[in-house]
């Protein structure tokens, strides 16, 4: 079954015929997490890196942001079997508009806050597919752990 | 290859906005609280008042009660949101179309219109920031431009842009520019023209990628709202974020980095639950 994630939003499979994918990804990070022995993985869309701009939405939807997206996501992969020791990680996204006040600098602060908050749990993100400024498409196979990208039209293996 | 004098004259062949709307556009250039004769206006249509009311006891229009009053309605979601709604069951068809000629698939160039406006919508009613009315009529229809140039964007002109962006890393708008010597944002400009929706919806449409330069607040909305529709990942297709934003726009509106993050979130959300009620 082909699942699709929408922004702020994510989805977690131990179907091995599972494929995830998540599309429009423009400022926004796609995350893959994949454990292959136990054959658990999914696909986080988050939108925005912290949480305190708006606390209350945060509490409904946690996925919109980095800081409670990441955690949550992890938690519930966890639940499923995945273990921290195993699990592969990717990212895709964090595309970024020309702004040179940086004043709409989204797309590259999820790339910071993501490896912030990686970095602090001692975890390694093995691929990575970020920046520049085109829209990307993120795709998880189940089965496998193989992740793959679109972008302009061109697939990227990561 | 086309020229902006070609496309002028597609535009004149468009047909007119419904009179409702029209009629509303004058009275919100002259004075925006002028509710009784909008009332009017929203009475003699049917379809209009039927969308009003459904809108006003919507939960999206933070109802509290309910009301069949078109008064009360009218007030209780502003005029900016009526015209918003008088505008909306014009285009809604034609912008619910592919244009593949800009990456975009069905409903992808309406999701993005929506968003845009809900992001003019939030900046009034919950960071009460003092924006037009007209502002959320101009955020809808900032990329109608692109409706009517999808068609003459052949593979060579396609092919060109393309170039431009990756090869000499030209925004995508740059780009039309410099490939067809016009661009979307002309283009609907022309369109807001040929609708008489006056000069400050033309302006901000015509002008929704430029920076530093601003014809006015209205402008200055649209930009900040295209911005957050393309942050929330709607109508990105081929340009993806590939444009340029205008920080001056946020300062002279009063909107802080966080805010407009805030701004971003609060669209998400309201735009998965019109999305989620429609389907
Ligand atoms: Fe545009
Ligand atoms: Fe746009």
């Amino acid at each position: 079954m082909r699942h699709v994630v929408g922004v702020g939003d994510m989805k977690l499979s131990a179907n091995a015929g599972d494929i995830v994918v998540t599309h429009a990804l423009g400022s926004c990070i796609g995350l893959a997490i994949h454990d292959q022995s136990a054959q658990v993985g999914g696909i986080l869309h988050f939108m925005l890196p912290v949480s305190s701009v708006n606390p209350d939405k945060a509490k409904a939807n946690p996925y919109m942001f980095a800081d409670t997206g990441i955690p949550a996501f992890f938690k519930e992969a966890f639940k499923l079997g995945a273990s921290k020791r195993i699990i592969k990680i990717k990212i895709a996204g964090g595309a970024q508009v020309f702004d040179d006040k940086d004043f709409f600098a989204v797309g590259k602060r999820n790339q910071v806050v993501t490896r912030k908050i990686f970095w602090k749990n001692n975890l390694m993100i093995e691929r990575e597919h970020v920046g520049g400024s085109n829209s990307r498409t993120l795709y998880l196979e189940i089965g496998t752990g193989r992740a793959w990208m679109t972008i302009q039209g061109q697939e990227i293996q990561l | 290859m086309i020229t902006l004098d070609d496309l002028v004259q597609e535009v004149q062949g468009l047909a007119p906005l419904p009179t409702a709307a029209a009629k509303l556009v004058q009275i919100l250039a002259v004075d925006e609280a002028e509710v009784g004769t909008a009332v009017e206006i929203i009475r003699f249509d049917q379809a209009l008042t039927a969308s009003v009311l459904r809108y006003a006891n919507s939960p999206i229009a933070g109802a509290y009660y309910p009301t069949n009053s078109i008064k009360d309605a009218t007030i209780r979601i502003g005029l900016g949101k009526v015209l918003e709604i008088a505008i909306s069951s014009h285009v809604r068809e034609p912008m619910g179309n592919a244009l593949p000629e800009y990456g975009l698939g069905e409903e992808e160039l309406w999701t993005h219109s929506v968003a845009s406006a809900l992001a003019a919508e939030v900046m009034l009613r919950d960071h009460k920031m003092a924006i037009p009315q007209l502002s959320f009529a101009a955020a809808l229809l900032h990329d109608i431009g692109k409706l009517v140039l999808t068609r003459h964007l052949d593979p060579a002109i396609q092919g060109s842009i393309r170039r431009l962006t990756t090869d000499c890393s030209m925004t995508y708008y740059r780009a039309e520019l410099e490939v067809l010597g016009f661009s979307h944002a002309d283009l609907g400009a022309q369109i807001s023209e040929r609708w008489n929706l006056g000069k400050d919806i033309s302006r901000a449409i015509g002008t929704h990628h430029e920076v530093e330069t601003t014809p006015g607040p209205v402008a200055d909305v649209v930009r900040i709202s295209n911005l957050a529709a393309k942050t929330v990942g709607s109508g990105l297709g081929f340009e993806g974020m590939n444009l340029e934003a205008d920080a001056g726009a946020c300062e002279r509106l009063g909107l802080d980095r966080s805010g407009f993050e805030r701004l971003s979130a609060d669209v998400a959300v309201l735009l998965r639950d019109i999305q989620k009620s429609h389907s």
